[in-house]
């Protein structure tokens, strides 16, 4: 199986996401191992970016805005099956919510979550790489019948 | 809280029948338990914790297990609740009507069975998701397109089972279904149309075979399990160019069908269309609090800054030009022409729009058959993460559009929430989905949007309104409200429920449809 670096596909698919920035290294230099596969931050309000600047520690946050789709398509969603990850968040209620699920398709997930103000939630979601035993879309291996 | 159980079955039955489903698909496919939460309804309206909920799950990989499951669950009594993914989030996801029914989770039957480009359809199991054969045609090269519904985790026989809408050409899914094989409550399995002559090579591509019709009977039902189905795929067309006209006022909405009627019936329109509010379009790319702090719905000042700021319309029609080149010239003329008569009307392509997230850029992948979850941002408007959509059916025609809209617009703002609509523009009528976002953590907003959505369906139904497909909460409600000659069509329902389904194992309560022996006190 090809291994990708984890950060190669996130940094591919936040190309698509008009408003991202995409800094590299993956982490900042200079600091502690980082606690987090991934940092996710909404960079539309002020509270989420303070947070990410707070809490992000040596892994580089990354900006977006509510909408998964392209991270996941094009990366999160093959790195989850590689190995266990810890992602940490202060976005939307929806952003989270559609990344719970998803990861739930393919692993063990938990996840911790509160809920900030009106738009944000802080979350954890640690994945394992114990395959899960329940909806398992991944597979597919569309063999004929 | 221990897992409920179902009415008339004993926990050392439902043991016994969970030791047997064990012994069918591997005990590590049985769940019960913390495990079980992914199978609650993820927005849930009822404020008793004991309502809608599975007792354990089984999640069979064939057609086999599907049948012994069913065999077993004939013998013990236990309910089963068939979901094909459980992604159906808006109207219960996989939870049962039935509380203690077991879930019967197809999702691990997710096999592509054949993909044919020269005929344009797909053979799939239950578990296949938007996503995955999105992937497939991709990854092979297939010059076919999906249509998928807003939701790309969703299962493509499962939404076209429950009426489910796209936004391509084959936007109608069910419309596009051809062929199914279904497991009968007795475990026999049948296959439908041309499937049903052993060497028949046109499962897929004619639906009727010889007889009755008999698919239509197994969506939004509880009469068999379909455990196969065709689906007919658009050929990639030789061009594609997707819109967005917006509209001013509120009450354009009027003039704006009666203009799309006749272009939608002579196909100058050529795509399941939608014409979409304008809270529901800012809530694709921002939130209520980025534009007011107050309570309530947003006032009309507000909803003006809204459409200045992001260059949308109080009415927002996205579509979509498919083929060669000069027809899609010639079809935008004439699209162009009639909706420039509505004073105020905008037009745009693509490249005309600057703000980033938009829109028209995002409709435009949807309208082309991409898998997306961007549709889950509205969800974040006022926070707290639930919605539920109340989804009625009127003829295209002004006169209902702008009735329809101030009858559920008018009743959702006084309830104190801001209304999200859009018009989902079939070939003769609208199926006026409105979304209502609610705080899911907060007793008494779930407490006032079930008396909302009570007080919605009754009135819709007094003015002839029916809703086409709902929340698991109201599918009594719902099915009530079709009793023309005394519930004529539940009765039959019912008769063929009996018949096929006499020991009532299958889905009950599923679209109101209920099994003879838990009938008691339910409308007939």
């Amino acid at each position: 199986m090809l291994i990708v670096n984890r950060r190669h596909f996130v940094q591919a698919g936040m190309l698509l996401l008009p408003t991202a920035v995409i800094s590299a290294p993956a982490y900042v230099p200079g600091r502690d191992q980082p606690a987090w596969d991934y940092f996710f931050f909404d960079e539309r309000f002020a509270e989420a970016r303070r947070l990410a600047g707070e809490m992000c520690g040596a892994t580089e946050p990354t900006p977006v805005q509510s909408d998964i789709t392209a991270i996941w398509t094009d990366g999160l969603g093959r790195a989850g099956l590689t190995a266990p990850m810890t992602i940490k968040g202060v976005t939307t209620e929806s952003f989270y919510f559609c990344l719970k699920i998803l990861l739930s398709d393919q692993v063990t997930v938990d996840a911790q979550v509160s809920r900030i103000d009106r738009d944000l939630h802080l979350w954890t979601i640690r994945t394992d790489n114990h395959f899960k035993n329940g909806t398992v879309s991944w597979q597919n291996p569309s063999r004929p019948a | 809280m221990a897992e409920p159980l179902p009415p008339g079955v004993s926990a050392e039955a439902m043991a016994a029948t969970l030791e047997r489903f064990s012994q069918i698909v591997g005990k590590e496919w049985v769940f019960t338990g913390e495990q079980m939460v992914s199978y609650h309804d993820p927005y849930p309206i009822s404020n008793d914790d004991t309502r809608y909920k599975a007792h354990a799950a089984v999640a069979p990989s064939s057609t086999e297990q599907v049948q012994e499951i069913v065999k077993a669950a004939n013998t013990s009594g236990v309910p089963l609740w068939p979901v094909s993914r459980g992604k159906n989030f808006a109207y219960g996801g996989a939870a049962p009507v039935l509380s203690g029914s077991v879930v019967l989770d197809m999702s691990r039957m997710n096999r592509i069975l054949e993909v044919n480009e020269k005929f344009g359809y797909a053979l799939v199991e239950p578990g296949v998701s938007y996503f995955d054969l999105y992937n497939y045609l991709q990854a092979h090269g297939l010059k076919l397109w999906l249509d998928v519904p807003d939701p790309g985790w969703g299962s493509v026989m499962g939404n076209a089972l429950d009426h489910g809408v796209g936004y391509t050409p084959y936007g109608d899914h069910f419309m596009m279904q051809c062929g199914m094989e279904v497991v009968l409550a007795n475990g026999d399995v049948v296959r439908t149309g041309m499937g049903a002559m052993p060497g028949n090579n046109t499962w897929q591509l004619f639906k009727y075979g010889f007889g009755p019709y008999v698919d239509g009977i197994f969506s939004q039902s509880n009469f068999g399990i379909v455990t196969k189905m065709g689906i007919w795929l658009m050929p990639e067309p030789a061009g594609y160019r997707p819109y967005m006209i917006t509209f001013e006022r509120e009450e354009d909405i009027a003039e704006v069908i009666e203009i799309l009627r006749p272009l939608r019936l002579n196909n100058v329109i050529q795509n399941a269309a939608t014409i979409r509010s304008l809270v529901l379009d800012a809530a694709i790319s921002s939130t209520k609090s980025q534009y007011y702090s107050g309570a309530g719905p947003i006032p009309d000042s507000v909803a003006r800054k809204i459409m200045v700021d992001q260059e949308i319309g109080m009415w927002n029609f996205c579509g979509a030009l498919y083929g060669p080149p000069p027809i899609a010239d010639a079809l935008w003329t004439v699209i162009r022409d009639a909706f420039a008569k509505v004073p105020g009307a905008k037009f745009y392509f693509p490249e005309d729009r600057k703000r980033r997230p938009d829109i028209l850029i995002h409709r435009a992948e949807t309208m082309r058959g991409i898998p997306k979850l961007t549709e889950f941002n509205f969800l974040n408007w006022a926070g707290g993460g639930g919605h539920i959509g109340f989804s009625p059916v009127s003829p295209t025609t002004g006169t209902d559009a702008l009735k329809q809209y101030r009858m559920v617009s008018g009743r959702v703002r006084e309830y104190g929430f801001d209304y999200m609509g859009l018009l989902a523009i079939g070939f003769r009528e609208l199926h006026h989905v409105t979304v209502i976002v609610y705080d899911k953590t907060n007793p008494d907003e779930r407490q006032r949007l079930d008396k909302l959505f009570n007080v919605l369906v009754q009135e819709a139904a007094a003015e002839g309104y029916g809703e086409y497909r709902t929340h698991i909460r109201y599918m009594d409600a719902i099915a009530g409200t079709y009793k023309w000659n005394d519930n004529a069509l539940m009765k039959m329902h019912q008769s063929i429920k009996d018949a096929l389904d006499p020991k009532g194992i299958l889905a009950p309560g599923k679209s109101g449809i209920w099994p003879k022996h838990l009938r008691d006190g339910r409308q007939a």
